[in-house]
């Protein structure tokens, strides 16, 4: 059965990337159809997004300074300065800069 | 090719343990085959044969064939070949698999073909035909659901290449037609169910779509929505449920409010209750039914927020209530709680977030309103006790049905993420009734505390849930936010000498409990959240030393040392001038921990010493700061050296050498910590604002006066774990882990901005720089990890020290504080780091990654001291053959991208400069060179490399875009004429890219530009990335 429709900017993520570089590789050695990659990277947006929907539980709280935030084409950008991260476990992150791309967690035709 | 080829070469493909290059000889013969003008007669003739692979095959063909001939074939009649062929097939009774890919091969055909309301689509004349032959009712029934389905899924894939105006007659043409005829004559039944039930979900999805995407009208469902939910109130069915639910996920707009008033009155009814009695062991489905009980509530929070005045809505409120107060522990015994947390954090936030929407809906009236804050107060009031209830510990250890030890961590790991879904539901909570659920929280502590007698396990879970939320609480409380009731709970509780109660539960109870583990870690924790207690009142001072002999006890114990170690460094760290009186007591704290090598983690050692710099560095007599820091230097340098002598005597001893030599690592680490603590606690700008006087002191001070001469003590026990042969010992350090921490030292002192007891000048850092480059020379570095590792650091380091230095200057302009002026030696350092150890660099991409990106920090901060260097065309010319050579090692292409940026862009160069980067790339053919070796890694990268490649390409477009276009043309004939990868680019390729890139003169349109050229002479597609 057919799905929504996911957002492919996972595609970007250093696995994203990996992974359409490995695809690559198999279309250059002629074992795959670029359109089999694209599939593979349609499933690769859909597992990525509803994984992260449904199994990944760690959360992160964070203070910092409001920089610059924007809203624009349904996406939320916020840049905050001088970031202090608490993770699962207690654990503490200080960073410079930090950059929250948020987007409609329901896709148009989701 | 004749059949009987073609079938043998079906055989292979589908064949199992194939050799692969047989698997991918057969598939291109067959791909070929499939694409032929005739290929729609071997489809024919291949699905006549008995083989089911071979049928599939049939079938597959006649979508290759229809997808490759689509402009040549008549639809019309391809749609009659197809109906046949289903017909035939059916009637052969050949298998479901043949049978739907030819329904899909039909659908496809359908949807290329229909442009017209009038004509009869395809499905209609298949059932149609079915019907006058008396096929099977029950098989016709099953095909029709079935194939309905399919055209919906086909659909569904073909939406974006479908107009709008097409997917209007679709609708018209194949759902109000046929599917709502199919729909309506088999309606659901237990018979049917799956099939009906699939059918229904593929067109809900469709129709979904399309009405987002195409802003089509609505298509009412409803009627077939009625009758899955009076099959699932029936039958207490859970596939009808899942796809009630499955709808609300998606778009509960497709409910009418006949539906959904019946949905609510059966939610909050017998008929819940009922469901869960008969799923009593069936999480799943319990599961199932608290999913669809939040989907359905969420989809109107705001309403039902303002319903709450509405006694008619007070039942449905109780019912919430008592069905998340389900009997039983949490995740063990029941999911409702679990399950409904989502649901009642969105509720509660709505309080917070959209109050104003909220009253809008009571219309703004004063009565309504003040009647809703006292009732939703009631209601979050038994919320929170409910939740605190269920927040208590789980005993994972005597759980008797799940033995297995991955279960237990699976339920321990799933409890530990709902309690701390229930302190977010607690911090919202707070935020609507702050001082009530404060209160509640350390009155419970205070009460359960107060009994005289040995408390029981469930007085022990209770202080520690309420410890556990208060900590959370606490961590969102900011300066602003903290009322006089608060001071005034925490004045309490800390009366109550709750903390040295906490220590007596620990040690009367002579079997260590799991309760009691997790009590004194939340108790540390809490201390640790409570910053805001102490910094800003007279009253939470008052308790901080009570506070840091609690912490102190606990670090006794192995497994609360590391938490304990954070609080009391969290707590030196921001109450540092609240506690000077207490400089001695740490100073023998942290002693101690240096004499008597206590039992501690490295981490917790060093943090200790850490807090007691922090204290130490408030105190204003630099001389007395001195001479308590020389001190505890001699002290560690003493330590260190008896360490030392231990290692000579006790060489076959690989035991006491390894406990030896964590020791000495924790004393490196000690010095770091004592380092970091003295660090000035705020940022320069704002120290300097505040206390230009005292900055003027410290730096006469440490610059000028130091008797104790820190910096020389510093240096004497770096170079003593650095070259310990210098202090008479028979060996050398080649120890990774030391020389990091030495890296860590310097740098504190690197990142100061004015002169303190670890910051030690830059010519000194030098000095030491150069006396490693030297010692990496002597020995053999060959395939010595630890030593390749410790180049890296010193790369790095001297990295620092350019940083450094030119910080300074920016801080001595603003400051007019007059900083020394010294000599960065960099022609030397280059010799000595790069050119001396080049073989050995050479070999290693971290260092290769290191050196560049040294190279690009100094062209970003003195871009004229490395282009004067004599060996400066040398250095340019290895990074670009790195370019090539490592186009695939993605880290050193970032530092050479960044270092020919810098270097073409030159922001901080001056007209000298410019011209000698002109003249380097134009008369000395560096350009050419550059951009020969950059294509040529540019078609060899991978996809996720490019970007850094498309970097140093706009730079160049953007700076020589005069020189450019030749340098590329030139480039291409050489690449071509060497035919690397047996591929010629053709030149109206690069010419059309070359034209297209400058007349973006490097702005951000060249990426695409660049990224299409890629695209194109790689042969790769555009994945949209």
């Amino acid at each position: 059965m057919n799905g929504p429709s996911y957002y492919e900017f996972y595609r970007r993520s250093t696995v994203g990337a990996t992974l359409a570089d490995a695809l690559d590789t198999l279309i250059v050695d002629q074992r795959i159809q670029p359109q089999l990659a694209m599939k593979v990277l349609a499933n690769f947006d859909r597992v990525t997004s509803d994984h992260l929907r449904s199994d990944v539980r760690a959360k992160m709280t964070f203070k910092g300074h409001l920089s610059t935030y924007r809203f624009c084409d349904d996406v939320w950008t916020f840049v905050i300065k001088d970031v202090n991260m608490k993770l699962d476990d207690n654990e503490v992150l200080d960073v410079g800069k930090f950059k929250i791309v948020a987007c409609n967690s329901k896709k148009s035709g989701e | 090719m004749d059949l009987q080829t073609t079938v043998s070469l079906i055989e292979t493909l589908y064949s199992p343990n194939q050799d692969y290059q047989v698997i991918l000889q057969a598939q291109k013969q067959l791909q070929f085959i499939q694409k032929q003008q005739n290929a729609n007669i071997l489809a024919h003739e291949l699905l006549q044969l008995p083989s089911q692979n071979i049928q599939f095959f049939g079938a597959l063909t006649y979508t290759v064939y229809f997808t490759n001939h689509l402009n040549e074939i008549n639809l019309n009649d391809f749609i009659s070949i197809l109906l046949d062929e289903i017909i035939d097939s059916l009637k052969r009774n050949l298998s479901n698999l043949i049978i739907n890919k030819l329904l899909s091969n039909l659908a496809k055909v359908y949807i290329k073909s229909c442009n017209n309301d009038n004509e009869n689509n395809p499905l209609d004349l298949l059932l149609k035909h079915l019907q006058s032959i008396n096929y099977n009712e029950n098989l016709f029934i099953n095909l029709s659901l079935i194939s309905s389905k399919i055209f919906a899924e086909e659909l569904s894939i073909s939406i974006d290449l479908i107009k709008k105006e097409q997917h209007e007659i679709i609708l018209s043409n194949l759902f109000n037609k046929t599917i709502q005829n199919i729909l309506n004559s088999f309606p659901l039944s237990l018979i049917n169910k799956n099939l009906w039930l699939d059918c229904l979900q593929s067109w809900m999805l469709y129709i979904t779509k399309i009405e987002f995407d195409y802003s089509l009208n609505k298509i009412d469902l409803n009627s077939y929505f009625n009758l899955i939910i009076n099959f699932m109130i029936n039958y207490n069915d859970i596939d009808s449920l899942n796809l009630i639910s499955e709808v609300y996920d998606l778009n509960p707009s497709l409910f009418n409010y006949n539906n959904k008033f019946q949905l609510d009155s059966i939610l909050f009814s017998n008929w819940t209750i009922n469901f869960i009695k008969l799923n009593e062991n069936n999480f799943e489905n319990l599961s199932k039914l608290s999913r669809f009980i939040t989907l359905f509530l969420n989809s109107d929070l705001l309403n039902l927020a303002s319903k709450i005045i509405d006694k008619s809505f007070d039942y449905k409120f109780e019912f919430l209530l008592n069905l998340t107060n389900f009997n039983g522990n949490p995740i063990i015994d029941e999911t409702f709680s679990v399950d409904l947390l989502d649901f009642w954090i969105l509720f509660t936030e709505c309080f917070i977030n959209d109050i104003d929407n909220i009253y809008l809906l009571l219309k703004n009236d004063n009565n309504k309103i003040i009647e809703l804050n006292e009732k939703s107060q009631d209601y979050f009031e038994n919320l929170s006790q409910i939740y605190w209830e269920k927040c208590h510990i789980l005993d994972f250890n005597n759980n008797s049905d799940n033995d297995d030890a991955d279960d237990l961590q699976d339920i321990e790991d799933q409890f530990i993420n709902f309690r701390r879904d229930i302190s977010e539901l607690f911090e919202t909570l707070f935020s609507i009734s702050r001082i009530k659920i404060f209160n509640n929280l350390t009155n419970s502590i205070i009460n359960n505390l107060s009994t005289t007698t040995n408390l029981s396990i469930n007085q022990i879970k209770n202080i520690e849930t309420s410890l556990y939320l208060l900590t959370s609480i606490s961590s969102i409380l900011t300066e602003n936010g903290i009322l006089p009731e608060f001071l005034n709970d925490m004045n309490l509780l800390f009366k109550s000498k709750f903390l040295e109660k906490i220590l007596l539960i620990e040690n009367n109870n002579n079997n260590e409990n799991q309760y009691n583990k997790y009590l004194i870690k939340n108790s540390i924790k809490f201390l640790s959240e409570i910053n805001w207690f102490y910094e800003n009142n007279e009253i939470g001072k008052f308790y901080i030393n009570e506070v840091l002999i609690y912490l102190f006890q606990n670090l006794n114990n192995n497994n609360y040392q590391d938490l304990s170690s954070k609080a009391i460094l969290m707590i030196t760290d921001s109450c540092r001038y609240k506690i000077i009186n207490l400089l001695d007591d740490f100073e023998n704290a942290a002693k101690l921990m240096i004499i008597n090598k206590f039992n501690v983690e490295i981490n917790v050692r060093s943090r200790i010493i850490r807090s007691y710099a922090n204290i130490l560095q408030t105190i204003e007599n630099f001389e007395l700061q001195s001479n308590k820091i020389s001190n505890f230097l001699n002290l560690i340098y003493n330590e260190s050296i008896n360490a030392f002598k231990i290692i000579e005597l006790n060489k076959g001893n690989s035991i006491i050498l390894q406990d030896i030599n964590n020791f000495l690592y924790s004393m490196i680490s000690s010095l770091v910590g004592l380092a970091k603590g003295l660090k000035l606690p705020n940022d320069w700008e704002d120290y300097y604002e505040e206390n230009p006087n005292k900055v003027k002191e410290i730096y006469n001070y440490w610059r000028f006066n130091d008797k104790f001469k820190i910096n020389e003590l510093c240096l004497k026990l770096i170079l003593l774990y650095s070259f310990p042969n210098e202090f008479n010992f028979n060996f050398n350090f080649k120890n990774k882990f030391f020389f990091e921490q030495i890296l860590n030292f310097f740098k504190c002192g690197l990142t100061e901005a004015f002169p303190g007891p670890f910051v030690i000048k830059e010519d000194l850092i030098i000095e030491y720089i150069l006396k490693c480059c030297k010692y990496f020379q002597q020995i053999n570095i060959k395939n010595n990890n630890e030593l390749f590792s410790s180049i890296n650091k010193i790369i790095e380091l001297y990295g620092l020290v350019i940083n450094s230095y030119h910080i300074s200057m920016t801080i001595s302009k603003i400051t007019n504080i007059q900083f020394d002026i010294i000599d960065l030696k960099m022609d030397i350092i280059i010799n000595e780091i790069f050119f001396k150890q080049f073989n050995e660099i050479m070999i290693d991409p971290d260092l290769i990654q290191s050196i560049f990106t040294l190279f690009s920090n100094i062209i970003s901060k003195y871009p004229n001291d490395l282009l004067k260097n004599k060996e400066i065309i040398k250095i340019l010319k290895i990074s670009i053959d790195q370019i090539f050579i490592n186009n695939q090692q993605r880290f050193i292409i970032i530092s050479i991208s960044k270092l020919w940026c810098n270097l073409i862009y030159l922001r901080k160069g001056k007209i000298e400069d410019i011209k000698k980067i002109n003249e380097i790339l134009i008369n000395k053919e560096i350009g050419q060179y550059l951009v020969y070796n950059l294509m040529k890694g540019f078609i060899n990268t991978s996809r996720s490399n490019i970007e850094f490649f498309i970097d140093i390409i706009r730079a160049l477009t953007s700076k020589f875009s005069k020189y450019l276009s030749n340098w590329i043309i030139k480039s291409f004939e050489k690449i071509n004429f060497e035919n690397f990868n047996n591929k010629i680019i053709k030149i109206e390729d690069i010419n059309l890219f070359i034209k297209q890139l400058l007349l973006t003169r490097g702005n951000r349109a060249a990426n695409k530009v660049i990224q299409e050229f890629w695209f194109k002479i790689t042969g790769m597609i555009d994945y949209g990335m």
